[in-house]
């Protein structure tokens, strides 16, 4: 009878303390964005400030060249790397030299759960532009698969 | 149904069990290591000051808890990769044995009810080691990942040798007292008997019509469970609902009060597919 109860209530406060948790680090996290906004608001009316003077002194309208030499060539790249249970297939597209799109092709021997984990990585690798990024912890060996076959893709885009 | 003998009655529920356990070890053999990955995700989370998801391990442990609390932990009785490995390798050496004309090796009861506390040591430390953030630095010490690799077909396993060595003596310990892992080892087993269970869908005996000086359910129970009567809500967190003891009781004393004991074979079925069922939808 007491060892049910006890069971119960032991439950309810562990739910408790997670959400509490949870809501405590959100409530912290908007605080910190908008502090964080504020003072982005801030630097940029004063970078406004300071273009306003340059423009004013100078009539110089020159364009600015943005194409940065790229190491990757455009096209469609595919890598292959070991994941969990086997291989996985991963597809790259180069477009203007950056990459713009990584998809995961096959990782027939991955479990679903690991892979949707794993593929938080993607968005990393498309951030960083590069495949050395930090793996998931949790799905380490299939966030690996992705990340080494990512890094294949690439390196065939260089040498292209 | 009823003219069965109880012999045969036994014979075809180990049967659906151990179908059951066959259908799950193909199908969803990483539903433990899973859900207690979701465990280790939690304490990772908070050892890093960071907010928990709701991604797909915790979704996974948590459609688990919630059928744990419902149905006892029929996950480990009929559904576990592990539990299941567990059953075959002392089945196979209790027929080795029976070959052989020798006597199985056993643990002495005093001893067991002693080593099934190690699983929690087991799960604090695990614990710890996630919300220190050090699991990536234990790659391959895992029994379990060595024998996730090696199901899913991957025989590398030569960077894993703490992991492999541990995976060796737990397949002996297997072998040598039924349950071994589950009962004395396992952190998500662990986890699973902190949860509350719905008593009315568990087993439950009327202790007043017991034989006088029977243990039999307790002797065939792979968890060593003395079953509470039918009027105490406390149901033991060790039960793997494997039903071993409602079928060798003499005077069909044991049940669950929702359920005429005739359904048995139904509910385990009903409790399967419902299973397998959330199982999916979690995501697995």
């Amino acid at each position: 009878m007491n060892r049910c109860f006890i069971k119960i209530i032991n439950l309810l406060l562990v739910l408790g303390i997670i959400f509490g948790y949870n809501m405590t680090l959100e409530s912290r996290a908007k605080e910190n964005e908008i502090a964080k906004l504020q003072a982005e608001l801030e630097s940029s009316n004063n970078q406004l400030e300071k273009y306003d003077e340059v423009l004013k002194a100078s009539d110089n309208t020159e364009g600015v060249d943005g194409n940065v030499e790229s190491e990757y060539k455009d096209g469609v790249y595919e890598g292959t790397a070991k994941g969990y249970g086997g291989d996985i297939t991963v597809e790259i597209t180069i477009k203007g030299g950056v990459m713009k799109d990584l998809k995961i092709l096959s990782a027939s021997n991955e479990d679903g759960a690991y892979l949707a984990m794993a593929s938080a990585i993607v968005k990393d690798i498309l951030k960083n532009q590069s495949a050395e990024v930090d793996t998931v912890s949790g799905a380490t060996y299939s966030s690996t698969g992705i990340k080494n076959a990512a890094g294949k893709a690439l390196e065939k885009a260089r040498d292209n | 149904m009823n003219k069965l003998t109880p012999q045969k009655k036994r014979k075809i529920n180990a049967c659906v069990r151990g179908g059951i356990q066959l259908l799950f070890f193909a199908f969803m053999p990483s539903a433990f290591t899973t859900a207690f990955a979701g465990v280790k995700y939690i304490f990772t989370q908070v050892g890093k000051s960071e907010t928990i998801e709701f991604n797909s391990f915790v979704k996974i442990l948590a459609v688990l808890l919630v059928y744990t609390i419902v149905f006892g932990r029929f996950f480990c009785g009929y559904a576990c990769a592990f539990g299941s490995l567990g059953d075959a390798i002392r089945a196979i050496y209790i027929k080795a044995c029976g070959k052989l004309k020798k006597k199985p090796f056993t643990i002495d009861e005093k001893i067991r009810k002693v080593l099934a506390y190690t699983k929690y040591a087991v799960l604090v430390i695990i614990l710890i080691v996630s919300f220190k953030g050090m699991n990536s630095k234990l790659k391959g010490t895992s029994a379990w990942d060595v024998f996730s690799m090696l199901r899913a077909g991957n025989t590398k396993i030569g960077e894993y040798v703490v992991g492999s060595v541990a995976l060796l003596s737990i397949v002996i310990g297997m072998a040598v007292c039924e349950r071994f892992f589950c009962r004395f080892l396992c952190p998500m087993g662990a986890v699973f008997s902190f949860m509350p269970v719905f008593p009315p869908f568990s087993l439950r005996r009327k202790r007043s019509e017991c034989i006088n000086g029977c243990s039999g359910c307790k002797r065939v129970c792979p968890s060593d469970i003395e079953l509470s009567d039918t009027t105490s809500i406390d149901i033991s967190g060790e039960c793997f609902q494997c039903g071993k003891c409602v079928d060798v009781c003499p005077k069909q004393n044991i049940g669950r009060t929702l359920l005429p004991q005739s359904f048995e074979l139904c509910f385990t079925i009903v409790r399967a597919v419902l299973l397998a069922a959330v199982l999916v939808w979690a995501g697995l």
